[in-house]
């Protein structure tokens, strides 16, 4: 899994520093401190000398770099902070030799500024002249600079040094305070711990640990990040990547360097796969730890070796007897050792247990000693924490009989069954070491499993409330898999964790973990109760309506239940029957919990409750009132439920009409605030806000008070955007309900899709009003393409954007839309009428009266269409006839339209200026126009609508006159002036307009250019006949 | 400013250390000094205020004397501040060059060479040193300047001159340097000692070696204190800001951190890193609980079982246990302990029945800052902090 990146293990130095920050783990804090310690020692006279402690391999190195690479980076320092990382590998035994190794260093860096030359100089002179001019040239060549000096293993600098070169360096120092020490050490050393040494208390000094199980998982995880291996991330998270980690964790210790080594292994499962790789690990680890073995005093070496050996942590006294030596000694020696990070001690009782710190150093002994190929005793260990006890006997019957897998595998399983199961005993031992660091310090409590148990199920619910289901099902598993756990702590294990899949949608888990614990023996009724009722809950999840019933009907056939559980499963199995339209039953289930004596009051309410939605159900509205009335009412009963009832009691006034009431139960939700379940309060937000049509800025309130409801669900939100949405549209605010249907349409999946595809409709149209005709299309063909978007948003889609098209004159487009309506099923039919109608309109632009003649007809002969479609279609079928002469229909279908109009309660008015156009050029014989003038006044005079007719012929003019063609004969003007002046001088409500229409005769009769006309008409006349004109 | 314990303090940051600066410039007008105090209490910091900052009319020659192990290493290294101190005001030393010269050394184009002394038997580090004093007291009389060496760590020099060469030497040493103080002390010279093993203790041992000498008396003792509360206080603001540890009781917690750390620097930066490091807001609880994770801890980060492991080696193992003694019943006793008390329980415990012993052995556990007097003249611990550890480590 490393392979990717280049991530050097012995040498981080030479990993790229984006690489190292990248998965760099645990010490940011230290980092940071670091950085902000050395650049104060960069930029002030406070100088200050950082030591970094730890065992090889825990990431000193990987530090160091880091922080150089943060210093590199920060341009501040460019002029303040020269940086000289000395060779880790060279030696120095005096102040002379340090200093040059300083100096070459700076010179590799700063090759212009530390020149060779200047360095070269210094093989001249004695020594001890030397060392003045070495000093004497670092010095000038420093000039204002700050200068940091990383020296990585500074114990072996000081070892090299001997006291006096040590006195030298810290007399250096101090008489120079330029200099600022970055360092690292694989343990403290006396140097610097102990008060009579020179460089005591010098150092800030901070001990690196090993990486925690948890640092552990973050430092695999950001490898598969930066090796972009998504899938390995999430492999992490599992139960198996979990125990996996744990299992290379035990081998390693903890150490970054042998962690990043083993990580290979993380994601193979086949145990030949395995076993090849352990070996070419062990070929490629052998000398390093070989090495590190050598590195050691011969006592040391000899205790190291009998700890590798060894199977358990063992005592002081044992290992001096093994090697023949005193306690003391070998005591002095482990305290050495563990400074080191070889060994680690445990503590049991007043005796101190020793044990290898890396188990994977066992291989260098068991190599050595291992001539007869037998297994390798860490592989078996490795084994049986990397497979659980079923995983190794599916894994050994797979192997071939005799292979070196199988003798792994055998002798794993054999393992565990003489000592336990290692990879269970693991994830205790990790859990109680965590439980044990969280302890005060001062408590003697002693860790038993049952304490253990305990806290793990603790915990498992504080994960899942965290909503952290993978760690609550694994605390779980732990309690589970753990041999000496109590029967009940199991069945609790099992509820627990059956709970925490169904979380996660795993419900087949659910039921087999509930059904383990109805299969077990020794476990309280109660536990069972618990497992068929959650079994029940989970059949029901999955429609298994007949098998929820009969769990629930099991727990109350239980005897010695608790009556509260009894009483749960009555309300649950109520509300099954009720899902499967046994309302009846729903009622008798809770009836009989409501009759209880001894249940809570909560219990009874929930009853209550869901009895009263049965009722509603039935539409026995009355009975659901005063059932939830009950609930309201009852005291003691939770918020949670009293809300619900609230609620519900308020939805049910509504179906009774009774608006009042119903808007006092949701303001009743709504004042509960936070003690009502959120979903409640959202909705009765909702509700109310829809309940307030035409009280805009109490509609918007509601709306605005769900948006900004913390936890409230999205859907609600989303509803409550759109209708606010729609509110601003109404009051002309058009951003801000743009606004607030962006907000909708950007919640994508998350919302409701008729919601969002509601929102796109109305931005569309909302844009449509401000002119944008692009948004329309755009946003109108989101809808049509919206997958389950409901029928009626997309034939408005539809509809808005053939209407769109039409007036962008792309009318195959615009009938293409139109027509896709008409073949909808299903779609509203005042949509239908309208596409219908402006289908027609379309074909009528295109000259095709037959089909535009037909879809007017249509609209006719649709059924509750809307009054003002209906009339413009018969005006429109009016202008159709009269333009081919059939006047006697044209006449009927101008009659029927405006009665229609007249008839209505609407107070439209259908635009007659069309026809009166048709009419004008239909015939310039007087006599023709007389008598047809006489019939359409009739018929607009029946009607009631000279005004109408009137306002049509003063608008006609301004068709005359703005047509852009050549304007009518003057005679051919006054004769059909004439002609209405014959007419409209007997009736009086048509003097005025006559008036007017007379003075835009003459007008026109002026070619248009004589204003002077105009002055016959009052101020107001004028006003009507200018706009009319368009002048 | 960052907490910055055992690292070098910007000289503008130093609190508290204006009384002492003034009573050592008080001091020197009439006498040299010594300064005895325990490590990291600010002592290389008050050399350098000194030196950076010096009072009118003085002209402070500092240097630090752990990198020199032998006598002529050190005059050598004086010669070579005196040169080169002169040589900044168009001057030379003339009569230690001449001596150079006597003895081998050449001098080219204005550097000057030294000649080898490898293969003599008998170093002639006392001429070098003397005459280096002189030229520079010689020059210092015209330019109306006064002279002021300012050594510190003399005691790690003469360790090591002892280890290296022999008891007489150091002493000779000794001697030396209080002759020319003596010689020219009436011209202004002037020698301020610093050290953190108590010179007495070396003295003691050179003692030891029949050295009848009394070769420091002439020099006043001025000891180093822990800071006093109200810029102990301070120190503790700067640094809690400076870390930016959260607080909502700043005063509060710097009061705490004032008090519990004696007022000792080093261990308020101790503190105040420590609380950076726990990530834990600044109350006085939580000073409290780091400082007790410090006294606690195995890895004894403060190291402070040196005051119980010096006491063998400061005071023989034939004392040990007396000393032991009166520290721990000073220890557990809520007030001052007198001289005849202390001398009863030594007795009944069968470790000390002398009482001219007892005394001297009292005055030297306050010469090494474990015990001070009240007005009584009953004895305490000095610090209620070493006070505290002591208790907690002996298990009392």
């Amino acid at each position: 899994m490393i392979d990717k990146i280049f991530l050097s293990l012995f040498t981080p130095s030479r990993s790229r520093p984006e690489d190292l920050e990248v998965i760099f783990v645990q010490r940011h804090g230290i980092l940071a401190d670091a950085v902000e310690r050395v650049k104060e020692s960069a930029t002030t006279g406070n100088k200050h000398h950082l030591l970094f402690v730890g065992p090889r391999g825990t990431g000193k190195t990987h530090l160091v770099t880091l922080l150089v690479h943060r210093l590199d980076k920060d341009v501040s320092l460019d002029n303040k902070l020269r940086i000289a990382w000395l060779n880790e590998d060279e030696t120095s035994t005096t102040l002379l030799e340090f200093l040059q190794r300083i100096y070459l260093a700076l010179n590799k860096r700063h090759e212009d500024e530390f020149d060779k030359k200047s360095f070269d100089a210094i093989f001249d002179f004695q020594p001890e002249e030397a060392k003045r001019y070495i000093i004497q040239l670092l010095l000038e060549k420093l000039q204002e600079y700050t200068l940091l000096v990383i020296v990585e293993n500074i114990d072996t600098l000081f070892e090299e040094l001997g006291k006096s070169g040590q006195q030298d360096l810290r007399a250096f120092i101090q008489e120079n305070p330029v200099f600022s020490f970055v360092s690292t050490a694989q343990k403290i050393i006396d140097d610097i711990s102990k008060r009579k040494n020179t460089f005591f208390g010098f150092f800030q000094t901070e001990q690196l640990k090993n990486l925690s199980i948890h640092e552990a998982t973050e430092l695999l995880r950001k490898i598969s990040i930066i090796n972009n291996q998504q899938d390995l991330a999430s492999f992490l998270q599992s139960d198996t990547g979990r125990s996996r980690i744990l299992a290379l964790y035990h081998i390693s210790g903890g150490n970054h360097r042998i962690y990043i080594a083993l990580s290979k292994f993380i994601t193979h499962d086949s145990i030949n796969m395995l076993v090849d790789l352990f070996a070419k690990m062990i070929d490629k680890m052998t000398p390093y730890y070989q090495e590190r073995i050598r590195w050691l005093a011969p006592q040391q070496r000899k205790i190291i070796e009998y700890l590798c050996a060894c199977e358990r942590p063992v005592p002081v006294k044992a290992i001096a007897k093994r090697l023949f030596a005193t306690h003391q000694s070998i005591s002095s020696q482990l305290n050495d050792l563990r400074k080191k990070g070889y060994v680690q001690a445990n503590q049991r009782g007043r005796e101190s247990l020793y044990e290898i710190a890396e188990p994977l150093m066992r291989i260098c002994v068991e190599v050595k000693e291992n001539q007869t190929n037998d297994p390798l005793r860490i592989l078996i260990d490795f084994l049986r924490i990397w497979y659980d006890g079923r995983e190794l006997s599916m894994r050994l019957q797979e192997c071939n009989s005799m292979s070196v897998e199988q003798a792994y595998l055998k002798s794993a399983i054999d393992k565990n069954l003489m000592h336990g199961n290692l990879r269970v005993q693991l994830m205790a031992a990790e859990f109680r070491a965590e439980i044990s660091d969280n302890q005060n310090s001062q408590s003697d409590v002693r860790i038993t499993v049952d304490v253990v148990v305990e806290a793990l199920l603790y915990r498992g619910i504080a994960h899942g409330k965290l909503g952290e289901s993978e760690k609550e099902i694994a605390d779980y598993s732990v309690v589970i898999d753990l041999a000496d756990a109590s029967a009940d702590a199991v069945a609790e294990a099992l509820i627990s964790r059956g709970i925490a899949y169904g979380k996660l949608g795993e419900l087949n888990k659910t039921i087999t973990d509930c059904s383990a614990v109805i299969d077990l023996t020794d476990v309280p009724v109660e536990a069972v109760a618990k497992a068929f009722i959650n079994r029940g809950i989970t059949y029901g999840k999955l429609g298994e309506s007949e098998k929820e019933i009969a769990d629930y009907s099991a727990v109350i056939d239980l005897a010695d239940t608790f009556v509260e559980t009894v009483a749960e499963a009555f309300i649950n199995r109520g509300i099954a029957y009720g899902k499967l339209g046994e309302l009846n039953k729903t009622i008798t289930d809770c009836s009989v919990v409501i009759d209880l004596t001894d249940v809570s009051v909560e219990i009874v309410a929930r009853a209550l409750f869901y009895r009263g939605i049965a009722y509603g159900k039935l539409k026995k509205l009355k009975k659901a009132i005063t059932d939830c009335s009950v609930v309201i009412d009852l005291k003691g009963a939770s918020m949670d439920i009293v809300a619900r009832a609230l609620f519900y009691r308020g939805i049910t006034y509504r179906k009774l009409g009774k608006s009042e009431r119903e808007i006092t139960d949701y303001s009743g939700v709504i004042n509960l605030k936070d003690a009502a379940p959120v979903e409640i309060v959202a909705r009765a937000l909702l509700y109310r806000g829809n309940r307030k049509l035409g009280e805009s800025e109490a509609t918007i309130t509601d709306y605005s008070a769900i948006i900004d409801l913390k936890d409230a669900p999205v859907e609600t939100v989303a509803e409550a955007r759109l209708y606010r949405g729609t509110t601003y549209g109404k009051l002309g605010e058009s951003e801000k309900a743009i606004t607030d249907y962006s907000a909708v349409i950007d919640l994508k999946d998350a919302a409701p899709v008729e919601i969002v595809a509601r929102a796109l409709l109305y931005r569309g149209i909302t844009c449509g009003k401000l002119g944008e005709s692009e948004k329309i299309i755009t946003d109108c063909s989101a809808v049509i393409d919206l997958k389950d978007a409901p029928v009626d948003a997309v034939a408005g889609a539809c509809l808005y954007r053939g209407t769109t098209y039409g007036k962008l004159g792309e009318s195959e487009k615009a009938i293409t839309d139109f027509s896709t309506v008409i073949d909808l099923t299903d779609a509203p039919v005042d949509i239908i009428a309208e596409v219908f109608f402006y289908r027609g309109i379309t074909y009528r632009i295109q000259n095709n009266l037959e089909k535009s003649e037909k879809d007017f007809k249509a609209v006719i002969s649709l059924e509750n269409t809307l009054i003002p479609i209906r009339v413009d279609a018969y005006l429109f079928l009016a202008e159709i006839y009269m333009s081919d002469g059939r006047w006697d229909f044209a006449i009927l279908m101008i009659d029927n339209g405006l009665r229609e109009e007249r008839n209505s309660h609407d107070t439209y008015s259908g635009d007659s200026t069309n026809i009166i156009d048709v009419f004008f050029k239909s015939t310039f014989i007087p006599r023709i126009r007389q008598e047809r003038i006489r019939m359409l006044v009739k018929v607009y005079e029946d009607n009631n609508a000279i005004a109408q007719l009137s306002g049509a012929l003063i608008k006609h003019l301004g068709v005359l006159f703005t047509s852009g063609e050549d304007l009518p004969a003057s005679d051919n003007l006054e004769l059909w002036a004439s002609a209405w002046e014959d007419t409209f001088n007997n009736i009086d409500e048509s003097k005025l307009p006559l008036r007017i229409f007379r003075t835009g005769i003459d007008f026109l009769k002026s070619n248009g250019k004589d204003h002077s006309i105009l002055l016959d008409l009052n101020q107001e006349e004028v006003k009507i006949l200018k706009q009319a004109m368009a002048l | 400013m960052k907490a910055n314990p055992g690292g070098q303090i910007d000289l503008r940051e130093v609190v508290g250390r204006d009384k002492v600066i003034e009573q050592i410039w008080d001091t020197l007008e009439q006498q040299s000094i010594r300064i005895n105090a325990e490590r990291r209490i600010g002592k290389t910091t008050i050399i350098r205020k000194l030196c950076d900052e010096p009072r009118s009319g003085w002209v402070p020659i500092s240097q630090d004397l752990e990198q020199y192990h032998t006598a002529l290493e050190f005059a050598i290294a004086v010669f070579r501040q005196v040169d080169g101190f002169l040589s900044l005001r168009r001057r030379t030393a003339r009569r230690t060059k001449e001596l150079f010269t006597s003895l081998g050394g050449i001098e080219v184009k204005g550097v000057f060479k030294l000649p080898s002394f490898l293969n003599s038997n008998e170093t002639p580090w006392k001429e070098i040193l003397s005459n280096s004093i002189l030229d520079l007291i010689g020059e210092k009389d015209k330019q109306n300047e006064r002279p002021l060496f300012l050594w510190d760590e003399v005691p790690y020099m003469l360790e090591s001159i002892k280890k290296n060469e022999g008891e007489n030497v150091a002493m000779e040493l000794l001697d030396t340097l209080r002759g020319l103080r003596q010689t020219h002390g009436r011209n202004g010279l002037r020698m301020v000692f610093t050290g953190s093993i108590g010179l007495h203790h070396v003295i003691k041992s050179l003692k030891r070696q029949n050295y009848a000498n009394a070769p420091i008396n002439d020099m006043l003792l001025i000891p180093v204190l822990p800071l006093d509360f109200k810029p102990a206080k301070e120190l503790a603001t700067k640094l809690i800001q400076g870390e930016g540890i959260q607080t909502s009781v700043l005063d509060e917690a710097a009061t705490v951190v004032a008090n519990v750390s004696d007022g000792f620097p080093f261990y308020i930066h101790h503190i105040i890193k420590a609380m950076k490091q726990s990530g834990w807001e600044g109350t006085p609880d939580n000073v409290e609980q780091i400082v007790l994770q410090q006294l606690k801890d195995a890895n004894d980060p403060w190291e402070l079982n040196h005051y119980r492991d010096r006491i063998s080696v400061y005071y023989g193992e034939e004392f040990e246990s007396a000393v032991l003694e009166i520290l721990d019943e000073i220890t557990v006793s809520s007030e001052a302990l007198s001289i005849n008390y202390l001398l009863t329980k030594l007795k009944n415990a069968g470790v000390l029945d002398n009482r001219d012993q007892l005394i001297e052995l009292l005055k030297i556990l306050e010469q090494d800052h474990y015990l001070t007097r009240n007005n009584l003249g009953h004895y305490y611990f000095q610090f209620p902090l070493l006070q505290r550890w002591w208790k907690l480590s002996r298990g009392l």
